[in-house]
């Protein structure tokens, strides 16, 4: 322990004295639990924090992380910013709410039949059986130090059941917002039985400095049909680092879309196992950054078996010195014949400071598949800005329209009216002009 | 109404126009012939501001006002119109939404209250029968998935919304089926009036047949080399260009 505690950065180590506390999360729970957390407590010992000569990591500087011991649940500044501008929930919603990662009860009409949306906690007594098979199975925290930092010391989380058949039309909305500088582990466990359907949003936002490592494990049974959302509206002090693990059953269908509308540092890791014959994934990126925002996303399709399909769109837009990375690795395992794997990223860059780094990665085994990507990376064209000048409208006015209406492609795709206005007029704080601009008349 | 003396312009270091003299006067319409390559398009975008055209000689007045310091929208709300050779596809923007702004930002310049979303309908809807408009390219992204026809059917409708004073048409009968042609020369011709003038700029003597010019010119090399009444178009299609060129 001694050696170890000398090798590591402040960081982790304020991190271990928090996990090893005898009042800590990880001290109380059951035997099972308390298992795995320790084994992602060694994990996270061992890794300490990525570091920048990692390929992985190379793109994506964690900067003044290590030097940083984040206060348990410290709040000195003290905004309700982020509560305020969060997505407003739908009077239908199934909503989880937590601030400062704890639960935030709201009176919300309770989950119907077969449905259960509730806190990770109370899941531990009332579902053990269900927890214990499936909590961490997705997540692995051998290679991750976030994951395994998660997992060592998440204290407050979710967990989604729908029962095999049920096809839920409310949709279930998952906030997790930061107020102060702190440090939130936030953990979902969602699983979609046979059948099942349902829309997830899971949103993320903050003011001041926070870190954030959440991790969401989701595993869908065969023909299980999900929607997936992740929002991030978060500070530019802000860093999270999100971990997302998918597995998918025969015939299911799962499609994920991550926004990300502000934040400080965003590292996104998305992994989907396409583990049954006739699944399919979708994962669509809209990524708006600008200032010294870092946003990345590193996604990993692994397609097991024969008859799959995966869909990435990811763009991004970026101006003044930000950065976007778009790391995108499709697996294609040896038997996964008549696998089709479409991976496209449109990048759009507004200032000669901001860049991008986007890497495809293709890693086929198998010889039948149709496998393709694709990526550009471009400034506004100049043909359709002087189309649009030569009809009257304005420099600036045709650039906003032109930069909303790269956005705005992505934005109609989004499930739910009210999720789409909120999002437009998130957005319309940070880019000027008016929306919306695929009006129906 | 337009006046253009000696104007001489160059793309990327290479003079394309050298030397050239207009006049067009209010109410009138005027055809400019050419083949490929003469400078027809390059007269078309330098007078709608386009910013990669170098002007190095000449002037142009509109209204008695030198046009070649104005920015492209600046021009647009003082009333020029270009119809695209090529029109443009942006995707993102619907086609009403984009005409809206256009048209507002327009009779803002001009003074005039903006449309409301109701009023703009009600126009739109008759202008888009006018150019016997499919209503399905309305709510589409501009000129996306257009075929050729319809993207130029959609400029002139485009023309007939924004009601400009100089409308300058660039081959917009290019690709153009006889019917379809005759919708636009319609749409053209319903819009021509005594305080308007229209410039076509064309390498057939075809749509003249519907757009019946006042004037017509040649253009070669970069200079009108002969000017003449609506004749002058037949006895081009009849001997060709190269009866300009021999003849000068």
């Amino acid at each position: 322990m001694s050696v170890e505690l000398r090798q590591l950065s402040p960081f982790a180590r304020s991190f271990l004295d928090r996990v090893d506390g005898i009042d800590s999360p990880p001290a109380i729970g059951p035997a099972w639990l308390s298992k795995l957390r320790a084994a992602a407590r060694d994990h996270f010992a061992a890794l300490d924090l990525p570091h920048a000569r990692l390929e992985e990591w190379r793109h994506t500087p964690l900067r003044d992380l290590r030097e940083e011991n984040f206060a348990a649940n410290g709040n000195a500044a003290h905004s309700e910013e982020a509560v305020e501008r969060s997505i407003p929930s739908a009077a239908d919603t199934i909503e989880l709410a937590f601030v400062d990662g704890v639960f935030r009860p709201s009176e919300r009409a309770a989950p119907p039949a077969g449905v259960v949306v509730g806190e990770l906690q109370a899941a531990l007594t009332q579902d053990a059986g269900l927890l214990e098979a499936d909590l961490g199975r997705l997540a692995s925290t051998e290679k991750d130090s976030f994951t395994a930092l998660n997992t060592a010391g998440f204290a407050a989380g979710c967990f989604v059941h729908v029962a095999a058949g049920v096809r839920l039309a409310r949709p279930i909305h998952l906030k997790f917002l930061q107020t102060g500088k702190t440090s939130v582990l936030p953990r979902v466990l969602i699983l979609a039985e046979t059948a099942s359907s349902a829309t997830v949003i899971e949103e993320h936002g903050g003011a001041n400095a926070y870190l954030n490592a959440a991790v969401v494990e989701i595993q869908l049974h065969d023909n299980a049909d999900w929607r997936h959302l992740r929002i991030q509206h978060e500070s530019a002090a802000s860093r999270h680092f999100n971990h997302c693990a998918v597995r998918l059953g025969a015939g299911a269908s799962f499609r994920s879309d991550s926004v990300v509308l502000s934040g400080g540092l965003v590292r996104n890791r998305i992994d989907v196992e396409l583990a049954g014959e006739n699944s399919s994934c979708h994962l669509g990126g809209l990524i708006v950054a600008a200032g010294e925002q870092i946003v990345d996303h590193h996604t990993q399709i692994r397609h097991l078996v024969p008859h799959t399909r995966s869909v990435e769109r990811f763009r991004h837009v970026l101006d003044e010195r930000a950065r976007g990375v778009f790391c995108g690795l499709v697996h294609v395992a040896v038997d996964a014949q008549k696998t089709d794997a479409e991976q496209n990223n449109r990048n759009l860059l507004l200032s000669d400071d901001a860049q991008m780094n986007t890497m495809p990665q293709l890693e086929i085994y198998a010889d039948d598949v149709r496998c393709s990507h694709g990526a550009t990376l471009g400034q506004l064209d100049e043909d359709a800005l002087f189309y649009l000048r030569a009809r009257g409208i304005d420099s600036d006015s045709a650039r906003s329209m032109l930069v909303r209406a790269f956005v705005e492609e992505i934005i109609d795709e989004l499930p739910l009216p009210a999720l789409r206005d909120w999002v437009r007029a998130t957005l319309a704080r940070r880019l000027p002009g008016e929306a919306p601009l695929l009006e129906i008349s | 109404m337009l006046s253009i003396q000696g104007l001489r312009v160059a793309v990327g270091g290479k003079e394309i126009l050298k030397g050239i003299d207009l006049e067009v006067g209010v109410g009138e319409v005027h055809a400019v012939m050419g083949p490929n390559g003469s400078g027809k398009s390059t007269l078309a975008q330098v007078l709608c501001g386009r910013e990669d055209y170098v002007v190095t000689g000449g002037t142009v007045t509109y209204d008695g006002r030198s046009l070649l310091d104005l920015a492209p929208e600046e021009r647009a709300r003082e009333g020029i119109f270009l119809g695209f050779q090529y029109p443009v596809e942006i995707p993102g923007v619907s086609n009403t939404y984009f005409l809206r702004a256009a048209l507002n930002a327009q009779r803002q310049h001009r003074g005039e209250s903006e449309l409301d979303a109701m009023d703009f309908l009600v126009l739109v809807k008759e202008k888009a029968k006018l150019l016997e408009l499919d209503s399905t390219l309305l709510n589409r992204p501009v000129n996306v998935g257009f075929s050729g026809g319809e993207k130029k059917r959609n400029e002139i409708f485009h023309m007939a919304v924004l009601e400009p004073r100089l409308a300058l048409l660039d081959e917009t009968d290019s690709g153009l089926d006889i019917d379809a042609l005759k919708i636009v020369a319609h749409g053209v011709n319903t819009l021509r009036g005594p305080d308007r003038a229209t410039v076509v700029i064309t390498h057939y003597q075809r749509l003249l047949e519907y757009i019946v010019p006042d004037r017509v010119h040649v253009l070669m090399d970069g200079r009108i080399v002969k000017s003449g009444g609506k004749e002058l178009a037949l006895e081009l299609e009849d001997k060709g260009y190269s009866w300009v060129e021999a003849a000068r």
